[in-house]
């Protein structure tokens, strides 16, 4: 299977001296395509700021990270500029409050990351049609979201974190904000859609409930990647 | 790539129609200045360019009648008719007037004029008739108040409205009327019985005192003296320079020439340039407020969608746009202002008690400016908006 992530030693430090905080200690993580894999730990355990770090939000402090055989960091510094341009084409998100943009109906809000990629308006438009009928919220298409329940509106930030076709999705607590049984639909879903078209998932939340069928899951304190099972 | 910025917002259309009608409103203030303004101008200069005269000859040392006094003698006409190049010359003369009609006070600017002649007399009849009799009648400014056959006492006589014209007023916005020269001079310098007896005993002790017996006559003579003008004005021959005939007059004549234009300038640069600056400064406080009210409008937005940008951002929307997104909106906060400003302007310039020229090339100058400060508003919100890294989408 073709790797879509590998962080090796990668480590995140805040602050110098006696301010100096060790957010991410060394971490080692590989995901291949059409897996899912959690990161598991309580808040300040570093989750978050291993996310930023997979998402080139922030720039490590040291290690190598390769995203789809390319490594983007290492020797000390980002290894392309056009980072932005790498989540774009390469990554979709998944937020803990779903993020949809409350003035764009329910199919921009999923075309929209079709169309940051170059896609033309009918083509994107077809494809997030696609992706809302399989996630049962296409008869919502012409709402805003406001109008939605919170798993409507997660299903449709799903839809948006696929649509451009990328090989990796970073989900922040994406179940956060729903009760147990969305929750779990939500991560049943993800976990059928990275393996049916092949993406790579990683989930980071604090709910071991959740986890249940993951390929791979990892422990995290204090920064440091306990272990994995 | 669709559109953020009209789809934001049609989110809110009340909002943005409010804002839009608010700094419509300001900017119709701003039309509206640039229309006064013209009007001044050309109320200014109405009666120096209605008069069709090429030259003016005023008192030396002074800048004519429009801007300080002036006197010089009516009989100049004669001898400067004479010159070379001059096909005409008239004396005119002009004087400020307020009298009681119907009750209320009407304010006149009276234009002394050879009705022989003709030069410097009403351009525009729009009823009625110029002046053909030589005394007690007068030609009014149709805006005056004044219609045909009313009769207005001046001085110390009546005067017959015989004819009315349109689009000449005085520096300060005044109507014109337009007497036979003799009749204006009577106006501005004949004095009642009593003043005219005083004035006799006063020249009369004067002349006694300096060793002289004068006798009555004149005493008469002198004391009664009206032929004086404000100013003569030369129409030149066709192809000859008027600059030489300002030359001629300037050097041997000991009156002060200058051509129309000279007229002109010193109207424009001198007598209502405070007025312009003041017009001119207010025009631009106007525009600077319209310019915060947007510039708040646009930041107070981007900042109340500042994590929809930290998504964008995060998704990997670039930068452009993002500027586009609030550049855009500011923008079109702007031009729908401008049109309802101008709208509002174009319904009801025309009841201003002002006199209002709208000229398109303002317009279009003004339009101009607005969409500049648009752009100048939206760079605070572009700069938050630059400013937010894409972390500030997660977390809850």
């Amino acid at each position: 299977m073709t790797e879509v992530v590998r962080l090796e030693n990668l480590r995140k430090v805040y602050g110098s001296g006696e301010t100096e905080v060790v957010a991410l200690a060394d971490a080692n993580l590989t995901l291949h395509e059409g897996e899912v894999s959690a990161v598991l730990g309580p808040s300040g355990s570093g989750k978050t700021t291993m996310l930023m770090c997979l998402g080139c939000i922030t720039e490590p402090t040291s290690g190598t990270m390769s995203i789809g055989g390319e490594e983007v960091y290492g020797d000390g510094g980002w290894k392309r500029r056009d980072l932005r341009r790498l989540r774009r084409e390469k990554m979709g998100f998944i937020f803990q409050a779903h993020n949809l943009i409350p003035f764009l109906n329910i199919l921009d809000n999923v075309v929209i990351a079709a169309e940051l990629v170059g896609t033309p308006r009918k083509e994107s438009a077809k494809k997030a049609m696609e992706l809302l009928e399989y996630l049962e919220v296409a008869h919502r298409a012409d709402k805003f979201p406001a109008t939605l329940s919170g798993g409507e509106r997660q299903r449709v930030a799903i839809a948006r974190a696929l649509v451009h076709g990328p090989s990796l999705i970073l989900a922040d607590e994406p179940t956060a904000a729903l009760d147990t049984d969305r929750g779990r639909k939500v991560v049943t879903l993800l976990k059928d859609l990275a393996r049916k078209r092949g993406v790579g998932v990683i989930v980071v939340t604090h709910d071991v409930r959740m986890v249940e069928g993951f390929d791979s899951v990892y422990h995290m304190k204090d920064g440091a990647i306990l272990d994995s099972e | 790539m669709m559109d953020l910025a009209v789809r934001d917002l049609g989110r809110q259309p009340r909002k943005f129609a409010l804002t839009c009608l608010g700094v419509g409103m300001l900017i119709m203030v701003v039309m509206s200045m640039g229309a006064i303004y013209r009007g001044n101008v050309d109320d200014a200069t109405s009666v120096i360019l209605n008069t069709g005269a090429d030259v003016w000859v005023v008192q030396r040392y002074t800048n004519g009648p429009f801007a300080e006094s002036s006197r010089v003698p009516e009989d100049l006409k004669h001898t400067l008719r004479g010159l070379s190049g001059v096909v005409d010359a008239g004396a005119l003369s002009f004087q400020n007037i307020q009298v009681d009609w119907k009750g209320r006070p009407l304010r006149l600017f009276a234009i002394g004029y050879d009705k022989d002649l003709g030069l410097g007399g009403p351009p525009n009849i729009v009823s009625g008739r110029p002046i053909l009799n030589r005394h007690y009648e007068m030609v009014a400014g149709v805006k005056s108040g004044l219609k045909l056959g009313d009769a207005l006492k001046l001085g110390l006589d009546d005067y017959k409205v015989v004819g009315l014209v349109r689009d000449v007023v005085s520096t300060s916005g005044d109507q014109v009327i337009y007497l036979n020269l003799p009749d204006a001079q009577k106006i501005q310098f004949k004095k009642d019985n009593d003043a005219i007896r005083n004035d006799r005993v006063r020249l009369k002790e004067t002349l006694a005192a300096a060793g002289t017996n004068p006798d009555d006559r004149l005493v008469e003579g002198l004391s009664g003296e009206t032929h004086i003008v404000n100013a003569v004005v030369l129409k030149v021959r066709k192809g000859y320079p008027a600059d030489d005939v300002v030359r001629e007059v300037n050097r041997w004549k000991h009156y002060r020439a200058m051509p129309a234009a000279g007229q002109l300038d010193i109207m424009t640069m001198g007598v209502i340039r405070k007025a312009t600056m003041q017009l001119g400064l207010f025009r631009a406080i106007l525009l600077a407020v319209s310019m915060a009210v947007i510039a708040l409008i646009i930041y107070t937005q981007t900042m109340d969608k500042i994590r929809d940008i930290a998504t964008l951002k995060l998704i990997g929307a670039p930068d452009r746009t993002i500027v586009r997104l609030i550049m855009e909106q500011s923008l079109l906060m702007g031009f729908t202002a401008y049109w309802i400003g101008l709208a509002v302007f174009m319904a009801t310039y025309r009841y201003f008690p002002k006199r209002m020229i709208v000229y398109a090339i303002d317009l279009k100058m003004l339009f101009v400016a607005v969409m500049f400060i648009c752009v100048l508003a939206s760079l605070a919100g572009i700069r938050a908006a630059l400013k937010v890294e894409p972390s500030r989408a997660l977390g809850g």
